[in-house]
């Protein structure tokens, strides 16, 4: 008795939720069942970050870096459901000693950034100067390597940065290389200590 | 009963999941140096500069030493213009060093003659700051130290060292009789860093 009454009260809500014509259900009666229809929706944003543990993270240290030049690649892994973008922000826009230079002399040297994403079925590279990858800028000439894609300075967002066009879930290396020649100036390269970092960034792409 | 409730609680679960709950920024730092040095732009070696200067006749016709002036206008003129280099040095602190030697022929000259012409060189260093900074050295006395520019040198186009002579003079004065020979004298400069 006490189940039934619950059953009627639980019938009695849901009809009294739906506007449609009403229709009784009895215990051990016919009909003994209705038939309810609920819609659920929902939805899952896109995820769409660095795998953990994966980020593009790495410290380069370049003794005489004018004379001997570098070449370094950094890996990381990208974890998207959707096609991405990734920026990047060069902090100084080359390495830059911070010091004052006079005329014929500089303390910011230039290097190149090329940045590599690959993802499960897609890939996107592009390389450009580290002076390109400052806020605001749209060039994308590099120093030392041949010029390919657009520029893609950070932050990344949905219409920023270099675009991924699918999917990266399945653990692939992207990659972002730096590379200076040995500097031939002029102007004159001031003795001291540069430095610059790389911030990269990743959103969802539309 | 228990199934309606799952599945709210499926719903709910997922909405909750924030989307930028990833690590969505990484860095890479980048350090480099750039030790303190000096070299020469142009010529045939980046750390040694040469001119070679020819005063031509030394004596006047009565066999005493040319005027003084006139020798250092042939050293500034010998070869169609002043003796001059173009140094880049990237420290704050370059330093000049002169060691002028005289002229002379060697060996010993009979009592009353002399083989050995002293005289000042003068080496003028340009300054990025402007203006530029002279280290001067007499073949009579020790080489110079070190001696500061007193700031960068300058970077700009063209040359910025400058390499001058004057004060021409033989021992024992003016009516002293030179030998004759070929003389041979050199003006070395050092340029540092720092």
């Amino acid at each position: 008795m006490r189940m039934r009454a619950r059953w009627l009260g639980m019938v009695a809500a849901l009809a009294a939720a739906a506007p449609c014509a009403a229709q009784t259900a009895y215990y051990g009666g016919s009909p003994d069942r209705l038939n309810l229809t609920v819609e659920v929706r929902a939805s899952i944003a896109a995820r769409c970050g660095f795998a953990p543990a994966n980020e593009p993270g790495a410290n380069y240290f370049e003794p005489d870096f004018e004379t001997q030049g570098f070449d370094r690649v950094a890996a990381f892994k990208l974890d998207c459901t959707s096609a991405s973008r990734v920026g990047v922000v060069s902090s100084n826009g080359g390495l830059a000693s911070g010091s004052a230079a006079g005329p014929g002399y500089t303390a910011l040297a230039p290097y190149d950034v090329q940045l590599t994403l690959s993802g499960n079925a897609t890939s996107a590279t592009a390389t450009c100067g580290a002076k390109d990858l400052v806020p605001a800028s749209n060039a994308c000439a590099p120093t030392y390597l041949p010029a390919s894609g657009s520029n893609f300075s950070g932050p990344a967002s949905t219409t920023k940065g270099l675009r991924l066009a699918g999917p990266a879930t399945i653990g692939s290396d992207s990659t972002i290389r730096v590379k200076a020649n040995a500097y031939a100036g002029p102007p004159i390269l001031t003795a001291g200590t540069y430095s610059d970092t790389l911030t990269v960034t990743i959103s969802p792409a539309t | 009963m228990k199934k309606f409730l799952m599945i709210g609680a499926a719903v709910a679960s997922a909405l909750a999941v924030p989307a930028g709950a990833q690590t969505v920024t990484g860095t890479i730092n980048i350090t480099g140096t750039v030790t303190s040095k000096c070299a020469i732009v142009g010529g045939g070696s980046t750390t040694t500069f040469t001119d070679n200067v020819n005063l031509g006749e030394l004596a006047q016709a009565n066999g005493t030493l040319e005027a003084s002036g006139t020798l250092a206008s042939r050293f500034v003129g010998a070869g169609g213009s002043v003796p001059a280099f173009r140094v880049v040095c990237n420290s704050a602190t370059p330093a000049v060093a002169v060691d002028a030697t005289e002229l002379t022929t060697g060996g010993a000259a009979s009592t009353g003659y002399t083989n050995r012409i002293d005289y000042v060189a003068h080496v003028a260093v340009a300054r990025a700051a402007g203006g530029t900074t002279t280290v001067n050295n007499a073949t009579t006395g020790a080489a110079t130290g070190a001696t500061p520019v007193g700031g960068a040198i300058s970077g700009a186009a063209g040359n910025n060292v400058t390499v001058t002579a004057d004060t021409f003079t033989t021992p024992g004065g003016a009516s002293t009789l030179l030998v004759a020979g070929t003389y041979n004298g050199q003006i070395a400069v050092t340029i540092t860093p720092s």
